[in-house]
């Protein structure tokens, strides 16, 4: 299949047509085929010098779809979808399509330039200077700040703009960052949600999905804070087939979003309030006996014992020596339930007939409830008439929801980040992750989380970012966190000089929130930044140097993709534009300037970093080599065609009892870096709903302002990749602000009057739409345009730059503005 | 043979997708669409007037709809759009066209056709797309064709394969086993402008 | 909108002038003192040759640069051009039919001015074929109309009417002279006034057919259509022909009867009323089923249009009460009804236009660029809030190139044929 439909390098046009020959010939065009199929034979020049390259999209949107890149005289004339051995992964966009545009486009970044001196970051005066100077001054530049303060005084702000392996955010350029040793400010991009489920699944942040294609064995879907239809087509795709086997599809949003329209029902909650929803469905359940009793006994930690004393589950390690997992190193330190068979402490995988529900002293006087009983007793104080009154649903749809937990067959939870933007995500996520073990919605057919599903198969990350001598990041500062203390150049209180920065794969300024910040807090203390990228992005903009990287169709690479189960390959279609590089050549320049040129052999070339990727145990094990790859063009590197992978099923769930959590045990923040940490760590242990830090309709900020910004991803841009491709700028030309009719006539405001949207942190000038499927109290202005696309300002200058210290995480959707006639 | 497109509109998500695929397999000049992604009773692209609880959204893509009885190949003085007897494709002859757009008046499926009014130009800069598509001109019109040059070569259509909602089905509505007769047998469907008498072979489940 | 029927009409149609402004207009058709042949239309000429090459420069710069220059696009993809074609044929039928129905009945005719009326006829087709041209996208393909004809369109119907009609006036103004001459017979006169008469009609049944037989339109398709057209084309050929001929006897070209022009103003009075009398037939076929149709009389009377219906409605009831309204019938009166009549009819033919693209069939939201309409950056209720075209100043200044080649024609066939009336013909050189 895979030799079939994806030709080998170069393979020309002609030799395609004459290996498909039969399919032509098989048709029963008549005449017209016959003239049409001699005129293209008359045409032998341009026949011959096309060229087929496969390709792969790789921005970070959820997907991976697979191009074949048609080259005639050197230029990317075509992106046509390629085929995946599962052909309902066959994937495309609007998007992928339209990437031609960004490498031929007037964004696109063309020479090494430097800052004009004496002119101001951001007024776009630049001036051309040659890789060797580039080079040369980085050298210098960032050498006078590693000899002065030390390598950890140059930042290496690096983001999820290019997936590739080598050439991508994961590639050589890391490698530079850790080798140097560089402070690489962590992501805080969409951790919230997987912070919350990883308390009861134990999936870390990213490892908590099914396969998308477990959608269609579903009896019910909920798009909960999220909206496929618009920004994940390919995994709508599954869902879609699930609603024609009989799926109900419901939706839970503020917003009436493109896949509201296509639900069954669409539960318009108020922003940020949707733990309180889960939390009182989750009540309701078990206040109506209608919890999965089996799958609480048998796959949840609902049994376990948590000590009253320490607040942690009773352990064997209490009674007696535990032994070391010789693979991890952590204890195998088992679990205690209460065995209704002999009235006593057993241990869990002694344990004949556990007591869910209970409380009970040890014959050595340690009192104990189950986990199940404490959260039952947390949960007793969400009522549906506080629901109501909170997430603004109604009483009716409240109990449709609960009975439909109570009753499918199979809910899928598709979820990916609309509900993790606020500063209470990770609880939200929390508790729905604790709503579907309560329902016992995991380890089944149909049954679990949709959303960001990332393959376990990987390459030999170690390898390519610690080469022996590499030093690390020395600090695992949250970007989030970087405003603060670059501004007061310190982190947990100690001295920690930040004085140049190195961005790559990212665009910082667009995409963190409270973008004034940025500008007013990070860059007066950074003497130099030098950006990385292919196009003129805002950070780019801001900087004092750029330097042109390679578009994805100019040099090799390797994706392992999400959301499907394959590794694919990019070929090389065309030449680097004008004076672009490869990430991993750009890196070995500069890691020869600054003087760690042993990281970086010069004979390196794209098969030595990719065998270097490859020197690991997933690939080994597969028979993945770079040579397989070339001739295959990708490899399944998850499951087995015809297999679907489900979270608990597929992998037991990765929690240390391999056991969905109800109890959270150990609290720990993602990230430590010297952050505030409330003092009632307890809190952390058992779920519970805490309101927005703006978003809520009780909060202090509604009376001046009354708005919730909402800065939805939609169709058009993945983050703020695409901003300047021609082919969507004409559907969707500029941004604009979508409002409800009742607040735009309560400020005089009509369609296509321009308003500006402001808070105490900013402001940005757009043009209004008023629109039917926005709520009142929301302004929704689409993410992903540039400062310069806007009259004035920019979304991302409102946004909240308040962080949970728990989950360190960006809560853009936690914003209050107002707005005016412009 | 009669081919002919079936669009299922409970599937289409309104993703352009199709659209841009066409823009790009068949080099459209910038700001002409041949397919474009209609949002129905929307005044804007994925917007809609009226109370939350009432709107709702759908898509409607439009090209050529390759009509059985075409109003615009009769209308043209020249015969430079004409209907293919052996496909029932309404082909378009830039070479032959004088530009005088009785064809745009006649259609009914208002921006179906497009006049180039100034020298092609194209997004990334040159031709893009099917090496044997016909080069585009200068104040002649234009439309879909149904990929004329891949149909010839027993491919499909471009829009077809790219459809990520797998919402596009194309082949032969005389043949009664073809994917989209079985499809128009088993589901409700409609035409666009039924009662203008054009017969079109583009049809819409609903 | 004042610009656009002072510019067009009034002053170049009636005045005999060009583009050059309406005081050289004046100062050229009040050169009535001068002898024929004199310095007055030779200065005319001399005008309308300037500023049928300005046009031709122009015509030459939309064909270079793109018709991107005009006001129109996908969603208006006819204009000023088109809408000027369809008054000049109405315009062109007024003389010849004046001129052949007397000959073809044998009933006694409207005075000397047949040949001068013929003539009106000829510049006004040949204005009206430049119209299309003009229009063309590929005029340089015009030959492929001949290679591949294709005789079901009804454009192919009207080219080739309309090119039977130029050569039929042209024969029939030479047939007259000859007769005149005593060179030919009247049977034959007559039998060629039949034929031109018969064709006259043809030419606006087809130009109508090329808007009617649209099914597309709700606007346009209507089976009264082509009677509509060719009841225009007699109201403003009619008030044509009285002010061409009240002109040229002021300007002693002519000596004519009074009795004549009451005669014609009477003709005139007739046609508005079946003119009026059609238009409202279709507005009550229109919208009393409270169809679509309701739409497009609501367009016209209170939406974008309806400046233009208001105009044309009012102008031609005034004009029918001055033709019928004997103390009214003054030389400069019939003038000003004849105008109002004029004018009226143009009204008519920009409402049939833009009133076709003013209602689109499909009016759901999508991508919107600069090909599909000039204002396409405001969104749908911007492109069909107004009037959904308008022209740009290119599109003014090659109509006014077309119109002045007109002229420029009845202004040698002025000067270079015999078209005064033989028994008055004394030369004044």
């Amino acid at each position: 299949m895979s030799n079939q439909n994806s030709s080998p390098r170069g393979l020309t046009r002609r030799n395609f047509l004459k290996a498909s020959g039969a399919v032509a010939g098989a048709s029963v065009l008549g005449a017209t085929a016959v003239s049409l199929t001699a005129l293209a034979e008359s045409e032998p020049a341009a026949e011959e010098a096309e060229g087929v390259f496969c390709g792969v999209c790789r921005s970070n949107c959820g997907y991976s779809c697979r191009y074949n890149a048609h080259v005639r005289e050197g230029k990317l004339v075509k992106l046509e979808v390629a085929d995946y051995s599962d052909d309902d992964y066959r994937g495309s966009c609007l998007k992928g399509l339209s990437y031609m545009d960004r490498i031929y486009g007037d964004t696109r970044i063309q020479y090494p330039m430097r800052r004009v001196e004496g002119t101001d970051r951001g007024a776009g005066a630049w001036e051309r200077i040659t890789w060797d100077e580039a080079i040369a001054e980085i050298a210098d530049k960032f050498g006078a700040v590693i000899d002065q303060y030390g390598p950890s005084a140059v930042l290496a702000e690096i983001s999820s703009g290019n997936n590739g392996v080598i050439n991508g955010f994961q590639g050589v350029l890391s490698r530079l960052a850790h080798v140097v040793g560089m402070t690489q400010p962590a992501s805080c991009y969409d951790y919230a949600t997987g912070v919350g489920i990883n308390r009861v699944l134990g999936s870390g942040e990213w490892f908590f999905a099914n396969e998308p294609k477990s959608a269609q064995d579903a009896s019910m879907i909920i798009c909960w804070g999220t909206n496929p239809v618009s920004t994940m087509p390919q995994n709508w795709r599954w869902m879609r087939y699930g609603i024609e086997r009989g799926a109900k599809l419901t939706v839970i949003d503020p917003v009436k979003s493109n896949t509201a329209h296509k639900a069954d029902e669409w539960i318009g909650i108020q922003p940020g309030q949707d733990g309180y929803l889960a939390l009182t469905l989750s009540n309701w359940l078990i206040q109506n006996d209608k919890v999965d009793w089996d799958f609480l006994k048998n796959r949840s930690t609902a049994a376990f014992l948590v000590r009253r004393d320490t607040k942690t589950h009773l352990r064997k390690s209490a009674y007696e020596e535990v032994p070391v997992n010789p693979q991890t190193g952590a204890p195998m330190d088992d679990f205690y339930v209460w065995d209704q068979a002999v009235d006593g402490p057993v241990l869990a995988s002694e344990a004949v007939e556990p007591v869910l529900e209970g409380s009970f002293t040890t014959p050595d006087g340690i009192a104990v409830d189950t986990a199940y009983t404490l959260l039952k007793a947390e949960l007793e104080q969400y009522t549906i008439e506080e629901a109501v009154r909170i997430c603004g649903v109604s009483e009716e749809q409240i109990l449709s929801l609960a009975e439909d937990f109570a009753s499918q067959r199979a809910i899928s939870v598709c979820i990916t980040y609309g509900i993790d933007h606020y500063v209470n995500g990770h609880l939200t996520t929390w508790a729905i992750a604790i709503l579907m073990a309560l329902s016992g919605n995991y380890a089944k057919a149909g049954a679990g989380f949709l959303g960001y599903w990332l393959q376990l198969f990987g390459g030999n990350m170690m390898g390519m970012w610690f080469p022996e001598g590499a030093v690390g990041s020395p600090s695992n500062l949250p970007a989030g966190a970087l405003y603060e203390a670059v501004e007061k150049q310190e982190i947990d209180g100690q001295p920690y000089p930040m004085k140049a920065m190195i961005s790559w794969n990212s665009n910082a300024v667009s995409n963190f929130a409270c973008q004034n910040n940025f500008f007013d807090k990070i860059l007066p203390h950074i003497d130099f930044w030098v950006v990385v990228d292919v196009e003129m992005t805002d950070s780019a903009c801001y900087a004092d140097m750029v330097l042109p990287a390679c578009s994805w169709y100019e040099n090799e690479d390797i994706r392992v993709s999400y959301n499907h189960p394959y590794t694919a390959l990019q070929e090389k279609a065309i030449e680097p534009l004008y004076e672009s590089k490869p990430d991993s050549e750009i890196a070995t320049l500069l890691g020869h300037a600054l003087g760690y040129g042993w990281a970086f052999p010069e004979e390196y070339t794209f098969d030595d970093w990719a065998n270097l990727w490859l020197d690991a145990d997933g690939p080994k094990a597969i028979g993945f080599t770079l040579e397989r790859l070339r001739k295959e063009k990708f490899i399944r590197t998850q499951g087995e065609d015809g297999s679907t992978y489900i979270f608990g099923e597929t992998v037991p769930f990765m929690s240390e009892s391999m056991r969905a959590q109800l109890y959270y045990e150990n609290p720990a923040p993602r990230l430590l870096y010297g952050q505030e940490i409330p003092e009632d760590v307890d809190r952390e242990r058992i779920v519970y709903y805490r309101a927005p830090d703006e978003a809520g309709a009780d909060n202090a900020l509604a009376a001046d302002y009354p708005m919730v910004l909402l800065t939805e991803h939609n169709r058009y841009r993945t983050h703020t990749q695409w901003f300047g491709a021609a082919t969507l700028r004409e559907i969707d030309p500029e941004p604009v602000a979508r409002i409800n009719q009742a607040d735009a006539e309560e400020r005089n405001v009509a369609t296509d009057d321009l308003i500006e949207v402001f808070n105490e942190r900013g402001h940005c000038v757009v043009k209004a739409r008023i629109d039917g499927s926005i709520p009142p109290g929301i302004v929704n202005i689409p993410k992903g345009w540039q400062r310069r696309q806007y009259v004035e300002g920019s979304m991302q200058e409102l946004s909240n730059p308040k962080m949970d210290p728990y989950a360190c995480a960006f809560a853009f959707y936690d914003t209050r503005v107002n707005f005016r006639k412009w | 043979m009669r081919y002919g497109f079936v669009i299922d509109q409970q599937r289409c998500i309104g993703c352009h997708t199709c659209a841009v695929e066409c823009r790009f397999a068949n080099s459209v000049p910038e700001g002409t669409w041949w397919n474009r992604v209609l949002t129905e009773d929307g005044v804007f692209c994925d917007t809609c007037e009226g109370d939350i609880n009432e709107v709702s959204l759908s898509y409607v893509t439009v090209a050529c709809q390759h009509c059985e009885n075409p109003a615009c190949t009769k209308v043209c003085p020249v015969g430079a759009t004409y209907k293919d007897p052996e496909t029932g494709i309404v082909c378009q002859d830039y070479d032959k066209c004088i530009g005088c757009r009785m064809c745009v008046a006649a259609c009914p499926y208002t921006g179906v056709r497009s006049f180039n009014w100034e020298e092609p130009k194209y997004t990334v800069g040159f031709p893009t797309g099917d090496a044997d598509a016909a080069p585009h001109q200068k104040h002649v019109v234009e439309k879909c064709i149904m990929c004329r040059q891949r149909v010839a070569k027993g491919e499909e259509p471009a829009c077809v394969r790219v459809c990520p909602a797998r919402a596009r089905f194309w082949g032969d509505l005389d043949d009664p086993e073809s994917e989209v007769s079985q499809l128009l047998k088993k589901r409700s469907s409609r035409q666009l402008l039924a009662e203008e008498g054009t017969n079109p072979n583009v049809h819409f489940l609903v | 909108m004042a610009d656009f029927s002072s510019g067009v009409i009034v002053d170049d149609d009636l005045d005999f002038s060009a583009a050059q402004g309406r005081s050289k207009t004046r100062e050229a058709a009040g050169a009535k003192t001068a002898a024929w042949g004199g310095r007055g239309l030779n200065i005319a000429i001399g005008v309308s040759a300037v500023v049928v090459v300005a046009g031709l420069v122009l015509w030459a710069m939309q064909l270079s640069g793109g018709m991107v220059q005009t006001g129109m696009r996908n969603l208006n993809s006819w204009g000023l051009y088109i809408t000027s074609f369809m008054f000049f044929v109405g315009l062109s039928a007024g003389g010849l039919i004046i001129s052949s129905v007397p000959k073809a009945f044998g009933i006694a005719g409207f005075g000397g001015i047949s040949k001068v009326a013929v003539m009106s006829s000829i510049a006004c087709t040949v204005a009206a074929i430049g119209m299309v041209v003009v229009d063309l996208g590929q005029p340089m393909r015009l030959w492929e109309l001949f290679a591949y004809s294709n005789l079901g369109s009804p454009l192919m119907w009207d080219i080739l009417v309309l090119g039977t009609y130029l050569i039929l006036s042209c024969v029939y103004l030479w047939a007259q002279v000859r007769a005149e001459a005593g060179k030919m017979s009247h049977t034959a006169l007559r039998v060629i006034s039949v034929v031109a008469l018969v064709c006259a009609v043809l030419v606006h049944s087809v130009t109508a057919w090329i808007f009617g037989l649209q099914q597309g339109r709700e606007m346009w398709h209507t089976a009264l259509l082509a009677p509509w057209f060719v009841s225009s084309a007699l109201v403003c050929g009619t008030a044509l022909v009285i002010c061409v001929a009240v002109a040229l006897r002021a300007a002693g070209y002519l000596k004519w009867e009074r009795a004549n022009l009451v005669k014609l103003a009477k003709l005139l009075g007739a046609f508005v009323m079946v003119d009026l009398y059609f238009f409202g037939c279709d507005l009550l076929t229109e919208g009393f089923p409270a169809g679509s149709g309701l739409e497009v009389v609501a367009m016209l009377t209170t939406g974008p249009l309806a400046p233009y219906f208001w105009v044309e409605v009012i102008g031609c009831a005034v004009c029918a009460v001055i033709c019928f309204t004997p103390a009214l019938r003054t030389n400069g009166l019939l003038v000003v009804g004849s105008l109002l009549a004029i004018v009226g009819i143009f009204c008519k033919r920009v409402q049939l236009l833009v009133g076709g693209f003013q209602l689109p069939n499909l009016d759901y939201a999508g991508p919107l660029t600069s090909m599909q309409h000039t204002a396409w950056d405001s969104g749908l209720s911007g492109i069909y809030g107004g009037m959904v075209y308008w022209p740009t100043p290119l599109e003014f200044g090659v109509t006014l190139g077309v119109v002045a080649l007109g002229f420029l024609i009845f202004f040698l066939g002025l000067k270079f044929l015999p078209l005064r009336p033989v028994e008055e013909a004394s030369p004044s050189k």
